[in-house]
C-alpha cells in the first residue's frame, strides 16, 4: 500500500512535467500534423511499460471497447464493467508522466489544465469525504489511460483516459482528431489548491448564464423548458440517440448573441488540441443558425441550473447533479461524427 | 437448456451495454424514457435508475420470491406491471404497449445506486399521412421517482415533429407530428 503522500508528491511532478508538454503541444498546434506527436507520445509511453502492462493498456479499438467509459467511479460502475487500460494508482512516477505526457500531446493547453483541474478535483473529493461501506473508488490514482488500436499517423487509433467526472475518447484518424462523446463533471465545484480558487468548469457555468441573461424576454422565453431535467440525456450507454431539439434556436439570436453561445460550445471542443479544434469550431459555427439552446432552472448565477446546446454536429449538456451547482456533469457529442464515425469505414 | 437461454435473450447482461447510469441516486427512482416514432409503432425505451436507499424497496418489487435473484418471470412481471402503468395514447386512442426486452442489473450494482433496469417495449399502430398527437405518462412510483423523458429524432423523413409539451416533472409528453405519406 503506497502512502497517499506518495500520490500527491508524484501528480505535482507530473504537472510540472505536463507544463512542458502542454507547451510543446501549443507549438504543434501551427503544424499540420498534430497527429504524429500523438503518435510520437503514445510510443513513448508504450516505451515505459513492460510487456504485460502494454498488454493491458492496449485494447483493440472496435464498437465494444470505445464505448467503454463513464462518469461514475470505479467499482461503483457495476460488476463486470471494467474501465480500459491500466490506471494512474498502478504506474511508476515516470510512467504516469509518459501518461499525461500523452494526454497533453493531443489536448490543448487549457484543455489539458481543466482535465487536471478535474482529477485534482476528485482528489479533494476523496479526502473530504466521509468514510463508509461505499465500495466506490475516489481519487487521483483511479484514472485510466488506454490505446485502443495501434497508434499510428494513417490507422484510426484511440487514447481514452478517464475516471469519475471525466471520459477524454480521443479518436484519431490520420490527421483527423475527433474528441466525442467526451464527458467532464466536477465534485466540488470549487476548490482551494496552493492558494488559488479552482473551478474546474466555471467558465462554462458563467459564460451559460451570461448568456441566457443576455437574451431578450422572447428569446428566453422559447429557451426555458418548463420542466425540471433531474439527470442527463446524453451520457454513456446513449450512442446514436438524437432526441428532438428544443429551446431557442441561434438564428434568433443578435450576432454577440450567437458570439456568446460560439464561445460556450469552445469551452468543450477547445480541449482538443487547436488544430483540430479550429476546424471543429469552423462547421459548428457553419451551422450555428440550426444550433438550439434549451435551459431549465433559475437564471441567477450560483444556481443549479441545466442546459442543453444541441446542433447539427454538437450536443452539450450541462446538468448539475442533486439540485446543487456543487456537483456537475456533462456530456460532448457530435451526432454526426462520435468516435469519428464519419472517417472511419464500418 | 432452451430455457436458460430464453433467460439469456430476454434478461441481458448489463455489463455487456457498458454503464449508463449517469447520476449517483440516493432517494430516488429515475425513470429515463425515450420515445421513437416510427411509420407502423410507437418504440419505447427505459432506464429505470434506483437510488440506494429507494434500491431495496425496488429490488422487492422485483424479487418476489426473496431468494435475492431476479429470475425470467420475475423480470417479465416487474416489466409488463410497469407498462401497465404507462398511459399511451395516439389520436385519444389507447395503445398497447408489448415488452420487446429487459435486462436487470444485480442488487448489489441497484444497492449502489448504479444498477439500471433497462426496458423496451413498441405499440402497434400505424399513423397515416396528416397531423397527429401522441400521449405518454408513467405512473409507475411516482411517490419516490423522478422522471425524463425525450422524443427522438424520427428515422423516416415522412415523419416530423412539430411540437412537444411536458409537465413540470416530465412524467408525461404530448408529441405532436405529421405525417407526410
Amino acid at each position: 500500500m503506497k502512502n497517499p503522500l506518495y500520490f500527491v508528491i508524484v501528480f505535482a511532478l507530473s504537472l510540472a512535467g505536463s507544463a512542458r508538454t502542454i507547451v510543446s503541444a501549443q507549438r504543434s498546434a501551427a503544424t499540420p500534423d498534430v497527429t504524429a506527436k500523438a503518435v510520437a507520445a503514445a510510443r513513448a509511453f508504450l516505451a515505459t511499460l513492460d510487456s504485460r502492462q502494454q498488454a493491458v493498456v492496449v485494447v483493440p479499438l472496435n464498437k465494444d471497447t470505445r464505448v467503454r467509459w463513464s462518469n461514475l467511479p470505479n467499482g461503483a460502475v457495476g460488476i463486470g464493467f471494467q474501465r480500459n487500460g491500466l490506471k494512474l494508482g498502478d504506474l511508476t512516477p515516470a510512467q504516469q508522466q509518459a501518461a499525461l505526457d500523452l494526454v497533453g500531446a493531443a489536448l490543448s493547453r487549457t484543455g489539458y489544465q481543466k482535465v487536471m483541474n478535474i482529477v485534482n478535483a476528485e482528489e479533494e473529493f476523496a479526502r473530504s469525504r466521509p468514510r463508509d461501506n461505499n465500495p466506490a473508488r475516489f481519487g487521483r490514482s483511479e484514472y485510466y489511460i488506454a490505446i485502443l488500436g495501434t497508434p499510428s499517423p494513417a490507422q484510426p487509433w484511440m487514447i481514452q483516459f478517464g475516471g469519475h467526472h471525466l471520459g477524454i475518447n480521443l479518436t484519431v484518424v490520420g490527421k483527423e482528431n475527433v474528441l466525442t462523446p467526451s464527458h467532464t463533471g466536477t465534485q466540488p465545484g470549487s476548490y482551494s489548491l496552493n492558494g488559488q480558487t479552482i473551478r474546474p468548469l466555471g467558465k462554462e457555468n458563467d459564460k451559460a448564464f451570461a448568456l441566457i441573461n443576455a437574451l431578450d424576454a422572447s428569446q428566453r422565453k422559447e429557451a426555458m423548458l418548463n420542466y425540471q431535467v433531474p439527470d442527463g440525456v446524453f451520457g454513456p450507454g446513449h450512442d446514436g440517440e438524437i432526441i428532438q431539439p428544443e429551446g431557442v434556436r441561434a438564428s434568433k439570436f443578435t450576432p454577440n448573441q450567437q458570439a456568446m453561445l460560439l464561445d460556450l460550445i469552445n469551452e468543450w471542443v477547445s480541449i482538443l488540441n487547436d488544430a483540430a479544434a479550429s476546424p471543429k469550431m469552423a462547421e459548428i459555427k457553419s451551422r450555428l443558425a440550426d444550433t438550439y439552446f434549451a435551459w431549465s432552472g433559475p437564471t441567477t448565477n450560483g444556481s443549479a441550473a441545466y442546459f442543453r446546446i444541441q446542433g447539427p454536429t454538437v450536443e452539450i449538456e450541462y446538468a448539475p447533479n442533486g439540485g446543487t451547482p456543487d456537483h456537475i456533469h456533462t456530456f460532448y457529442r457530435d451526432p454526426t461524427n462520435d468516435y469519428a464515425a464519419k472517417f472511419i469505414k464500418p | 437448456m432452451k430455457k436458460a437461454l430464453a433467460v439469456v435473450s430476454f434478461i441481458g447482461l448489463l455489463s455487456a451495454f457498458g454503464a449508463t447510469a449517469s447520476a449517483h441516486r440516493i432517494d430516488e427512482y429515475l425513470q429515463a424514457a425515450r420515445l421513437a416514432i416510427g411509420p407502423d409503432r410507437i418504440t419505447l425505451e427505459m432506464d429505470l435508475t434506483p437510488g440506494v436507499d429507494v434500491a431495496p424497496l425496488i429490488f422487492a418489487l422485483i424479487n418476489t420470491n426473496h431468494d435475492g435473484m431476479i429470475s425470467e418471470a420475475e423480470a417479465r412481471a416487474y416489466a409488463s406491471q410497469l407498462l401497465k402503468e404507462i398511459v399511451l395514447d395516439l389520436d385519444g386512442h389507447p395503445q398497447r404497449l408489448s415488452l420487446v426486452r429487459a435486462q436487470f442489473p444485480s442488487f448489489q450494482e441497484m444497492s449502489e445506486g448504479v444498477g439500471t433496469i433497462r426496458i423496451e417495449a413498441s405499440a402497434v399502430c400505424a399513423s397515416g399521412p396528416g397531423q397527429h398527437v401522441l400521449f405518454y405518462q408513467n405512473n409507475h412510483r411516482n411517490d419516490i421517482s423522478v422522471y425524463l423523458v425525450n422524443a427522438l429524432l424520427p428515422a423516416s423523413r415522412n415523419i416530423e415533429i412539430t411540437g412537444q409539451r411536458r409537465d413540470p416533472l416530465q412524467r408525461g409528453i404530448q408529441l405532436s407530428f405529421t405525417v407526410s405519406r
